[in-house]
């Protein structure tokens, strides 16, 4: 196993492109998040400041997405997929050290952008009037490890999507449809039966009901709960393409 | 080491792309596989590599599944597609991760990239700007890394300039003397003429043959004689008693079959026939593999073929 | 060029690619092609026009698209998606009606749905007259906590009616709180008055209505004229006072929270005097029902503090009203809800457009192509043509068959008259949103076949075309109102404007939220902002192709 980590590590740095997302996403996040703050006065009342100062996550985890659709896309964009398989025959454990190698960098990113939101966040509310919320209160912490892990999950969803597809465009396409799309077409729904259960059960919203602070009761899902949805979804995409790369013809 | 493939058997939808296809390759030899496109050469290494699953039959490399090897690319160095290489990866980056895969130190990059002539400047560069011909390398680089016992290559040749094929015919006669075993599949005959030991021919996915390239050779030019003589009549006679069919070709001109030169030119003597000119018709390896896999191509220029 | 080099190029694709079947039947297929056309092009190579050039241009990107199944079946799975996303988001839903069943809303002169609910203080003018009212002063009183606070769009002022029944036809000159004096007419009709003053006069002269403003009451400035043709002869004159309810709005992420208090506007007037009235007094009615009130839930009654009413004092009049006199609310737009498949059908329409030129790209079939058909600008408006038509053509065919049976459906959940229009496709804003919506996806089909002759590679494009078209639509919710009605203006996430039936006022005080699918723009002018990063994503691909390699 220690071989496969090392060959994907190599593989995944190796790209110029690896780079240059993980700076974008880092960059998307921390940028979205202070413009979205910039717009908060303490007239407004009462806010869950943790939950809008990471909320630029939102838009930072789509580089993170075609990073890791391209992972396992351009392998097969490439036909690099043969020689990984030729120098390692054992798929399972390629596709779980690519999982690994992926979800570490997403951490990554995720503690990077989310430590820079926090600080950028709090000098924004602070010049604005707000007081700030704490760095180290129990919800703050669970917001930030929460926004993290948030992350980590999209990735391992785009992963195992992409392993699923065998093409980056198909996958990119598929996952920032089911995150982006579901949430603008559940305005739309007529049926507010549905449209509880497209909020509640929807990847991005429940996954980032973790960053939820304050009237937790009002939400639809606890916050680890929240994120437990999305990590189902992630689970189950990467249950999926481990069945189908084991089997299938490279 | 060897490798085993018995009795292989695989569909792509309603295409039958392998249909039963057993051989073995020895080490110490240059095997070429040979066959038209489509016949089903990449699909049978796909096969023994454990990329694709057959649907019937094994294929074995040194009396294991590829899959089971414990250390594979020691064990076997394989290039299928030259183009496999990602166009934002540099050419020397390429092969570290591969050799990362296989726990192999550094040096060894070094080794391999000198080995196949790309060395310096061409390996540091992005593989997207690499000519065919650099790709080629570079994938036989990779084949190589693992010093392995067992060689699979498919068309090494496409791509080359003469000198790189004069390079790879080199390559691939000292890696069978050092006693590895050499496959090197390709859909011209001509490419493996003076490279190869043994060829095994495939066609319409079935082995139309597999023999030593004299074997072969014989075969195909199935001892024809041409000869001239003054007296046709006397020398049909003779010819045809002593076990030989024979055609008149001209006034003075026959061509036998069924008998070797010299058993013609004893024959003949014998009876005191007059002749001239005897000449064993020598058929070319391009020739006895046209003869081989006329049905093959015919079946191939019909729509709807597999994948090589 | 010969057709043996044609050939042989065509020869080395086929080794390029030498991997799925679709790849390999497409090679086949396009070699078939080029050698077709390459014949042609020898023999008539003087005569060849650029007409002809980009004729056959077209039917060499026609072959190429139809002949990969994978696309085809990916079209096909867009419109699947198209018809069946529109169904879902049309089903289920549920509308209650409280307290039985709703009086008809009252429609205007053109036969539209319109609010008309105001305090009116009148008497009857015969023919041709003019009145002329001080407006002494205009007091904004909002109730509840929001007691401080004053509406923007409270209104007093000068009117002629032809009836005092709600939806009939008028022309008012009418002084606002927050946004000047106005001469509005039959509810969609509205002028900002550039003129000050207090004083306010309206003149009719037949169907001519004139306006005149003045400081003092003797210098008098006009402030414009209508002509309405739908007033009679014997119509109602007076003055008025209406005052949509406030609304404190908060929007953070995602969430919206909207508090409406109820609001009165009083006007007190002098020196009203009305030339050409029968003698005869004042009435006061309460025109239309006002806005009904919504207490939250659980909370204690209200005793307002002012109810509408009026009070005539010698030459003064004070008039308390609410209510709006405004068209429809935009509230909930059927039609849009019947086309919401667009937005998904559109996700996948995007691989196709992307995939059709990176392709090209990636097995370099396109030597072959620039080899048989040298000119690279036709190329890419071959394929623009070729691939906005398509999917012009899958996605019009795939909508207009779920139009109707989402309309039924919305029909079914109680979405229907009196409550709701029924649209149906021979509607023009059916139509137009139908069509439209087709153009959008058509033209994102094409900006992100652009981005991927710029680009060069299908990952970048399709993430790229998804970042622009529907990124701004989730931020827009998330941040304040200006940055999101920017957002949604500059970037090609306006053309959905286009799936809009009903048009947005900006002279009520309705709000034009994007979580409720208002756009900033009105249909045709949202499609031309999709349609010009098409054109400027054009013009860059065509520099980068001749610029670069193939």
């Amino acid at each position: 196993m220690r071989r496969e980590l090392r060959a994907e590590w190599t593989k995944l740095w190796t790209l110029p492109s690896t780079a240059r997302l993980l700076s974008a996403t880092c960059a998307l996040t921390v940028l979205v998040g202070a413009l979205v703050t910039a717009g908060t006065r303490a007239s407004d009342g009462p806010q869950d400041l943790p939950k809008l100062v990471l909320g630029g996550v939102q838009y930072g985890q789509a580089t993170m997405v075609v990073l890791a659709c391209l992972a396992v896309g351009a392998e097969y964009g490439t036909r690099t997929i043969v020689p990984t398989l030729v120098a390692m025959p054992w798929r399972l454990r390629v596709l779980l050290a690519k999982s690994a190698v992926v979800w570490c960098v997403a951490l990554a990113a995720g503690t990077v952008g989310t430590v820079a939101s926090l600080l950028v966040g709090r000098a924004v509310l602070a010049s604005n009037g707000v007081a700030a919320p704490a760095l180290t209160d129990g919800p703050t912490l669970r917001a930030a490890a929460g926004t993290v892990l948030y992350l980590g999950f999209v990735a391992l969803l785009s992963l195992g999507t992409a392993t699923v597809l065998r093409d980056s465009g198909g996958a990119i396409i598929t996952v920032l449809g089911v995150l982006y799309a579901v949430p603008i077409l559940t305005r739309l729904v007529s049926s507010d039966h549905w449209k509880r259960r497209l909020e509640k059960y929807a990847p991005m919203k429940a996954g980032l009901s973790v960053q939820a602070t304050k009237n937790l009761s009002a939400l639809p899902l606890s916050p680890w709960q929240g994120l437990a949805v999305l990590a189902a979804y992630a689970a189950g995409a990467a249950l999926i393409a481990a069945l189908l790369f084991r089997s299938r013809d490279a | 080491m060897e490798i085993e493939v018995d009795g292989l058997r695989k569909r792509y939808g309603q295409v039958s792309a392998l249909d039963g296809v057993s051989f073995t390759v020895r080490p110490g030899l240059v095997t070429g596989f040979v066959g038209p496109n489509g016949a089903g050469k990449s699909t049978t290494m796909r096969i023994v590599l454990g990329l694709d699953a057959a649907d019937g039959g094994h294929a074995l490399v040194g009396g294991r599944p590829y899959r089971s090897l414990r250390d594979p690319l020691r064990a076997v160095g394989a290039m299928l597609d030259a183009a496999a290489v990602h166009p934002g990866r540099r050419g020397r980056d390429h092969l570290r991760w591969i050799a990362h895969a296989a726990g192999l130190p550094a040096r060894r990059l070094d080794e391999v990239l000198e080995q196949v002539g790309l060395a310096g400047g061409a390996a540091k560069r992005r593989a997207g700007g690499y000519s065919l011909g650099m790709r080629q390398r570079l994938g036989i680089a990779a084949a190589l890394l693992g010093d392995p016992r067992v060689l699979m290559l498919d068309e090494p040749v496409n791509g080359l300039d003469p000198e790189g094929i004069v390079w790879i015919r080199g390559l691939l006669r000292s890696l069978a003397a050092e006693g590895r075993t050499v496959l090197v599949s390709s859909h011209l005959m001509g490419e493996l003429e003076g490279t190869a030991d043994r060829l095994v021919v495939i066609g319409r996915g079935r082995i139309i043959a597999d023999a030593s390239v004299p074997e072969l050779l014989a075969a195909a030019s199935g001892g024809r004689v041409a000869l001239r003589t003054s007296a046709p009549a006397d020398a049909m006679a003779v010819l045809s008693r002593a076990g030989g069919t024979v055609a008149s070709v001209g006034a003075d001109a026959l061509t036998v079959t069924g008998l070797d030169a010299e058993a013609a030119v004893a024959a003949l003597g014998a009876s005191r026939v007059p002749f001239a000119e005897v000449s064993a018709h020598r058929a070319t390896l391009e020739e006895a593999y046209m003869e081989l896999t006329r049905d093959a191509a015919e079946f191939e220029a019909a729509p709807g073929g597999g994948r090589s | 060029m010969t057709a043996d080099g044609t050939n042989a190029s065509a020869g080395g694709t086929n080794v390029g690619t030498e991997g799925t079947e679709s790849n390999a039947a497409r090679t086949d297929a396009n070699a078939g092609r080029t050698r077709a056309s390459a014949g042609r092009t020898r023999a008539g190579a003087e005569r060849t026009r650029p007409g002809t050039m980009l004729f056959r241009q077209i039917r060499a990107e026609w072959t190429k698209i139809r002949t990969v199944r994978r696309w085809t079946l990916t079209l096909l799975a867009a419109a699947v998606a198209m018809v069946v996303v529109s169904l879902l988001g049309a089903s289920g839903g549920s509308v209650q009606h409280a307290g039985g069943p709703e009086a008809p809303p009252p429609k205007g002169p053109d036969g539209k749905v319109v609010r008309d609910a105001f305090r009116f203080v009148h008497q009857e003018m015969r023919g041709d007259g003019t009145i002329t009212a001080h407006l002494a002063s205009l007091k904004s009183l909002v109730e509840g906590e929001a007691g401080s606070k004053s509406v923007p769009w409270a209104t007093a002022g000068i009117m002629v009616k032809s009836g005092l029944r709600p939806g009939a036809s008028y022309v008012a000159l009418l002084s606002t709180r927050g946004h000047g004096i106005r001469l509005q007419n039959d509810f969609t009709h509205d002028k900002a008055v550039s003129a000050d003053g207090t004083w306010l006069r309206l003149t009719r002269s037949g169907s001519r209505f004139t306006a005149y403003v003045s400081s003092d009451g003797t210098s008098w400035k006009t402030a414009g004229g209508v002509t309405v043709r739908g007033i009679p002869a014997n119509a109602r004159v007076g003055v008025f006072a209406a005052s949509p309810p406030h609304t404190e709005m908060s929007r953070r992420f995602g969430s919206l929270s909207i508090l409406d208090a109820p609001a009165h506007a009083i006007g007190t007037f002098d020196n009203v005097t009305v030339t050409g009235a029968e003698p005869g007094g004042w009435t006061g009615t309460t025109v239309g029902e006002p806005l009904p009130e919504f207490d939250p839930p659980g909370a204690p009654p209200r005793t307002p503090l002012v109810k509408d009413g009026s009070s005539v004092s010698g030459g003064t009049i004070t008039v308390t009203g609410s209510g709006e006199i405004a068209p429809e609310q935009r509230g909930m737009d059927l039609v849009q809800k019947g086309l919401q498949g667009a937005l998904v059908g559109m996700l996948v329409v995007v691989a196709v457009g992307a995939l059709s030129m990176t392709s090209e790209f990636r097995h370099g079939l396109v030597r072959t192509t620039f080899t048989v058909l040298p000119r690279r600008g036709g190329m890419l408006v071959a394929k623009a043509l070729v691939l906005g038509v398509t999917v012009f053509a899958v996605s019009a065919v795939a909508l207009a068959v779920a139009f109707p049976i989402a309309q039924s459906r919305l029909r079914s959940s109680g979405f229907r008259p009196p409550g709701f229009p029924s649209w149906s496709l021979s509607d023009p804003e059916a139509l137009r949103a139908i069509a439209g919506s087709a153009l959008l996806v058509a033209l994102v089909a094409v900006l992100a076949m652009a981005f991927g002759a710029v680009f060069r590679h299908s990952a970048a494009a399709i993430a790229v075309v998804l970042l622009i078209v529907l990124v701004p639509q989730i931020l827009a919710s998330a941040l304040p109102l200006g940055a999101s009605r920017f957002l949604l203006s500059v970037t090609p996430a306006a053309g959905f404007a286009v799936q809009q039936s009903q048009p947005h006022y900006a002279f009520t005080a309705d709000m034009c939220l994007p979580e409720d699918g208002c756009y900033p723009f009105s249909p045709w002018a949202g499609l031309a902002v999709p349609f010009l990063y098409v054109l400027v994503a054009m013009l860059l691909a065509w520099w980068l192709l001749r610029r670069r390699d193939a």
